[in-house]
């Protein structure tokens, strides 16, 4: 079966990691700025959602980084890097949670009551009509989801991980992620459903 | 699979996460089922907007600060570095030392004392000694006359 272009490109993109990190471990410390510069939009993207801070996000994207430098003896090919570097990313981010001890800062209904005229006509909004403006509207709206249920949304559905390296950054079994993504889907699906247009769905 | 089957796998089919004969059942599905179709269409539509939220815009200024903070790390550890030598140097030079003082002492020997060293010592320089059998006659030698005493 032939490899399909994204599968080659995934390869290329593997190698080329892997022969940075082989780099970095052979003391050039330097080479680990490569590594920076092809992950950092990604990981400063997914600490911005996560934390919901714009400033929290940033340091902990930096620390994040600097754990994957000092681990990246431990790091052994078995997944792609992509991956391992989610997996500290979420696990990062759930510790700084945990130690802040975080309350939602708005709820759905707070939310919709301050911001549903604009929450609704941007679900409404075709995507390529949108403007950057209404990213924070979008990110407010996943941060009234739990925890989890926003970090598997975030893991696929801006980050595009497959069900497998969601399973793998997250530590768990790919029917776990598969659970968790539907349940996630089904509490946003329930908190937009009735701000989008279109034929009644039987639930 | 039927209508409701196929409704529950529409967002995996999205995910590509279906394998080939079952994808294919759902894709002719669609074709003849608005309802379905329309739901995949929202499911499509709110997966572009969540993607929207992005991924943070590429800054050359991100990476410069992780390496600086490597940089800062790797310098913070190096005085343990350049001190931990002492740990064994010290004890070694001690251990050296003892060991050449021992050597001193043992390698350090005194001369046999030399008798006619130690009794000529003080006597004045061209005198001679001779030694003779007979006692020696006391007056005679201290130059002493009978009359005398």
């Amino acid at each position: 079966m032939p490899l399909r272009r994204q599968n080659v490109n995934f390869l290329e993109h593997a190698i080329e990691d892997f022969e940075i990190i082989l780099d970095v471990l052979a003391g050039n410390r330097n080479a680990f700025a490569n590594i920076v510069r092809r992950y950092e939009s990604r990981v400063r993207g997914y600490c911005a959602v996560a934390l919901s801070s714009p400033v929290l996000a940033e340091d902990a994207a930096q620390e994040i980084f600097i754990k994957a430098y000092q681990a990246l003896g431990q790091f052994r090919g078995n997944s792609s890097f992509s991956t391992w570097i989610y997996r500290i990313s979420a696990n990062h981010c759930t510790d700084i949670l945990r130690k802040l001890s975080r309350q939602k800062n708005e709820s759905w209904e707070a939310l919709i009551e301050k911001d549903g005229d604009k929450i609704e006509a941007l679900l409404s909004t075709p995507p390529e009509a949108e403007n950057s403006d209404q990213s924070e509207l979008l990110a407010k709206l996943l941060d009234t989801l739990p925890e989890k249920s926003k970090t598997i949304l975030v893991l696929r559905e801006i980050h595009g991980l497959s069900y497998q390296e969601m399973a793998d950054s997250l530590g768990c079994t790919v029917d776990a992620v598969k659970a968790r993504l539907k349940r996630a889907r089904q509490e946003l699906d329930v908190k937009c459903r009735h701000l989008l247009k279109g034929p009644a769905s039987k639930t | 699979m039927d209508h409701q089957n196929i409704k529950e796998k529409l967002w995996a089919y999205r995910d590509f996460e279906i394998s080939g004969p079952e994808q294919q059942e759902i894709f002719t599905h669609l074709q003849s089922c608005r309802e379905c179709s329309f739901e995949l269409n929202r499911l499509q539509t709110l997966g572009t907007k969540l993607k929207r939220i992005a991924l943070a815009a590429p800054s050359e200024f991100f990476v410069r600060k992780v390496m600086d903070r490597l940089g800062d790390l790797e310098e913070a550890a190096k005085p343990m570095l350049k001190w931990a030598f002492m740990d064994w140097l010290l004890p070694l030079t001690g251990y050296a030392f003892a060991f050449f003082l021992m050597f001193l002492a043992i390698s350090h020997r005194e001369a046999p004392v030399n008798a006619s060293a130690v009794l000529l010592a003080d006597v004045p320089q061209g005198a001679q000694w001779t030694f003779s059998s007979e006692a020696p006659d006391i007056n005679k030698l201290l130059g002493v006359q009978g009359e005398d005493l």
